[in-house]
């Protein structure tokens, strides 16, 4: 596929001229941390941001989404699509790579999802290379990062003065073609792996992936769960803001005067007591231990291993390190596989 | 078929919680349509004696004549579900609870003169103390959504769905800054049932724990953080934790100072 | 492509409940005419979502299915929103079903072998079109036997179909109870399912164990059939897990690596040993 290089000062001319085509999401300031969100400028953006508080996979899988609404005398509704192109900017490889982790749960299986297929199909993705990853990232260690090895349709990395613009698939190339730019060089190529190999010096964290799923499953008993389990607050937080986690609730919800209503789903967490409650109140995952023990272990234990068919024998965790950024209580997932293997 | 019978009684409480159920405004017609609203001293001034289908009853029990009437509330009454904090849990009339009477006197000038205390409990303490409660809408005031929830469930005859788990689900879910990890700031929202949608952290404001304990509130490592993070002293945990729901279990040790 | 919505069910109508003990109830739904789901490979120990509009789904298993006809029995206990309204409505009310979902009991693996069957209280609902199969398949299975307790004898399901279970050739049904109340004549065993093990038959050699009941029921019945020379994947249990889709996505139902609603209900316990989150 070809590329282009963007002087970063026509960067601002090819958002915009994006922007004709699509609505474009990019990482935007909101206080202390980012969001992605709607903007209709280059400069609504921070392409420096570190990380998003809430995954991309919002676009993808919404908090909350209608499934279909019905009527108590008969009748089914399924909700109608407009949303036009979109575009998600400044994506990093972590969550980039989560993404085609999802597309694994929700298009490869039995039962794909039309309306996840549907908002996939029409969102172009811009990725960018991190070239300055927090102290929480370890996305080198699960061989998601710094850089994306496919999945997006351009691919920008931050050369200094100039953006290194790829396409990735055809629907790139037209958004390139919409760029002022001159050719790429094998300077350019070069000056990408020296950023890669810069990043790549500045993880903080890692995870020895070595073995894991084995790890996990020989230490469901090991003390360290119990330790969690005492300071876990159970508030949900590391779930929701994984990129990868897909669980959720489905329920119906009827309109007041009760003639009909909706039936939808909402983001769900594995860390919440009600998560695993059945009938009668029996709970396979009473204790808090347990909920921790199946948060960490399906991200990096048995989320990663063979047998496990929905991500092929790869680990659910992308190392993006949103749970240890936002986890009141302190705790690291790395630290865990740390503890587990008695280091 | 008849229309079910709804009473909406006040004990000791502020009447917000009542207020609140004005406040569904534009399902109230849809509602009274629904429901026959037998009594509801706030808004009608047509009110009849029970028996009722369902009681909203706010307010916690503070007086000899409040037990007396709840009692025959319960007796009336099918479903009797317990609307608020002061219901739920005391609330902040429970506060007294922790108080001696001479500190409450520094406040009061003519402490013994004030009538209510005078024929008042030396305790407050929630409905559930003193009677079966079928169903309980906590927060202060609670969610008119969990008010129409609650109606709905009770003329469909089902266990209506009310958010069990911590705020910061719909928090992180509404994509906040999280005051307590970002800013430093004492919030709550680890250990306080969900269901008002996060409304103070979206307006910048932590979390004060009005709709009492989550599910699953692990209110010792809370507190450990509140201390180490954000440097509050042990007065100001057992404020925290004492406000709204201080005798419920979940809280109690940390209301009165992790004895 | 228009990939269809996997969550849009189709209305069926409840033709018949029949109560079984004071909690449970079967109830016979029947497809409309012209359903696709007419011809739909059936396994017993599959399971299927039913839905109330407005009060939810839930998943429940079937305990028969009439081959071409798309009627189907499922036998549940009144617990939940669901459970209740699907009560309270009874006969001639629409609900919504899709499925059925999920990997059933090893009808295939089981032919030419012995096939023990082991349920507790309502974990006779799946297994019960397991009998029906082996009954009219008769010389594809060896001998069947059928060890069934309950916490009362008005607890147990099916007891009026008890005598023509027996009735099947080469069969055997052996019952007992936790309890029996006053005034009610009983002259089966008394104890947990597993003190039936003195006296069954079914040797650990070629034979098919088929189980379901409370897990921690199941932990037992494991346990005791491994101390008597059954091997881990002859031993197959159905598990219960919250389930909000049926089709591997909400997560709800994972065990480990396995996703309930679609690698079982229904495992050989071979593949859940060592798994978190289990009694057995």
């Amino acid at each position: 596929m070809g590329g282009k290089v963007i002087a970063k000062d026509s960067l601002g001319e090819f958002v915009s001229k994006l922007s004709e085509r699509y609505r474009i999401f990019g990482p935007r300031k909101k206080g202390t941390e980012w969001i992605f969100d709607e903007v209709r400028s280059a400069e609504e953006m921070d392409l420096r941001y570190s990380t998003t508080i809430l995954p991309p996979r919002k676009f993808f899988i919404p908090t909350s989404e209608r499934i279909f609404s019905f009527k108590m005398d008969g009748g089914v509704e399924e909700p109608e699509e407009r949303d036009g192109p979109s575009l998600i900017f400044g994506i990093h490889s972590c969550d980039l790579n989560a993404l085609l982790l999802l597309d694994m749960v929700f298009l490869e299986g039995e039962f794909p999802s039309p309306s996840y297929a549907r908002r996939r199909e029409r969102t172009a993705l811009v990725a960018l290379t991190c070239i300055d990853p927090s102290e929480n990232c370890f996305c080198e260690s699960m061989g998601t990062g710094p850089s994306p090895a496919g999945g997006y349709d351009v691919l920008l990395t931050d050369l200094g003065r100039e953006y290194l613009a790829e396409s990735g698939s055809r629907r790139g190339e037209e958004m390139l073609a919409l760029a002022k730019g001159r050719a790429v060089t094998a300077a350019d190529l070069e000056g990408k792996a020296k950023a890669i190999e810069c990043a790549k010096s500045k993880f903080k964290k890692k995870v020895d992936l070595k073995g894991i799923d084995e790890l996990f499953l020989r230490n469901l008993d090991n003390p360290v769960w119990k330790r969690l389990g005492e300071k876990d607050l159970a508030c949900g937080i590391c779930v929701n803001s994984c990129p990868t986690c897909f669980c959720f609730d489905v329920r119906d919800q009827l309109d007041f005067p009760m003639v009909g209503g909706v039936r939808y789903k909402e983001w769900d967490a594995c860390v919440l007591l009600e998560f695993s409650q059945v009938a009668l109140g029996g709970n396979f995952r009473r204790d808090r231990a347990a909920r921790i023990r199946q948060f960490i272990g399906h991200n990096l234990g048995w989320g990663g291993a063979s047998q496990f068919r929905e991500f092929k024998g790869r680990a659910k965790c992308v190392g993006c390190g949103r749970c240890i950024r936002y986890c009141p209580a302190g705790i690291d997932l790395t630290e865990v596989v740390k503890e587990l293997r008695g280091i | 078929m008849a229309k079910p019978k709804l009473a909406v009684v006040k004990m000791t409480g502020c009447a917000g919680c009542q207020m609140e159920v004005l406040r569904i405004e534009d399902k109230l017609l849809d509602l009274v349509g629904a429901v026959d609203v037998a009594y509801f001293y706030m808004a009608t001034s047509a009110n009849r004696h029970g028996p009722y289908d369902v009681a909203l009853v706010e307010g916690s029990v503070s007086t000899p004549r409040e037990l007396r009437e709840l009692k025959e509330l319960r007796e009336r009454t099918k479903l009797l579900i317990a609307l608020g904090d002061c219901a739920c849990s005391g609330c902040l009339p429970s506060i007294v609870n922790w108080v001696p009477p001479q500190e409450s006197a520094k406040v009061y000038e003519r402490f013994l003169e004030i009538h209510s205390k005078k024929e008042s409990f030396q305790r407050v303490y929630p409905l559930s103390a003193h009677v079966r409660v079928d169903l309980e809408l906590r927060g202060c005031p609670p969610h008119r959504d969990a008010i129409l929830e609650a109606l709905k469930g009770a003329l469909l005859g089902i266990k209506p769905f009310l958010r069990e788990h911590p705020v910061c689900v719909e928090c992180k879910l509404k994509e906040n800054v999280c005051l307590l990890v970002c800013e430093g700031r004492p919030c709550m929202g680890p250990v306080t049932a969900a269901g008002c949608g996060a409304a103070c952290p979206s307006n910048g404001r932590v979390c004060e724990g009005c709709y009492g304990p989550m599910s699953d509130a692990n209110a010792s490592s809370l507190a450990e953080i509140l201390a180490k993070r954000c440097g509050l002293s042990r007065e100001d945990l057992i404020g925290k934790f004492r406000k709204y729901a201080g005798l419920t279990p979940a809280f109690s040790k940390e209301a009165s100072g992790g004895i | 492509m228009r990939l269809e919505n996997p969550y849009l069910a189709e209305e069926c109508a409840v033709k018949r409940v029949k109560r079984q003990t004071p909690d449970v109830y079967t109830y016979t739904i029947s497809y409309p005419r012209g359903s696709n789901r007419l011809r739909m490979p059936f396994r017993p120990g599959q399971f299927i979502m039913v839905s109330i509009p407005g009060i939810g789904e839930a998943p429940f298993s079937f305990s028969a299915w009439d081959d071409g006809k798309g009627i189907f029995d499922t036998t549940i206990r009144t617990v939940g929103n669901v459970t209740s309204a699907l009560m309270k409505r009874g006969e001639g009310q629409r609900v919504w079903v899709r499925g059925p979902y999920g990997r059933g009991w090893p009808m295939e693996e089981a032919k030419g072998k012995d096939v023990l069957i082991v349920a507790g209280g309502i974990g006779m609902a799946p297994l019960r079109p397991v009998i029906e199969l082996v009954a009219k398949n008769r010389r594809s299975y060896g001998g069947l036997e059928i060890l069934y307790g309950a916490r009362t004898p008005n607890d147990l399901l099916f007891a009026d179909e008890f005598e023509s279970w027996k009735g099947i050739p080469d069969a055997d049904l052996l019952l007992t109870v936790d309890s029996v109340p006053k005034g009610i004549e009983w002259d089966h065993g008394v104890g947990v399912v597993t003190t039936l093990f003195d006296r069954m038959r079914t040797e650990p050699n070629d034979s098919i164990v088929m189980t379901c009941g409370p897990e921690i029921m199941m932990k037992f019945v494991v346990k005791g059939l491994l101390a008597m020379g059954f091997q881990p994947k002859d031993l197959y249990l159905s598990l219960e897990r919250r389930m909000k889709c049926g089709i591997a996505q909400c997560g709800h139902c994972q065990i480990g690596p396995k996703f309930v609603c679609r690698d079982g209900p229904v495992f050989p316990y071979s593949e859940l040993r060592g798994l978190p989150d289990l009694l057995v």
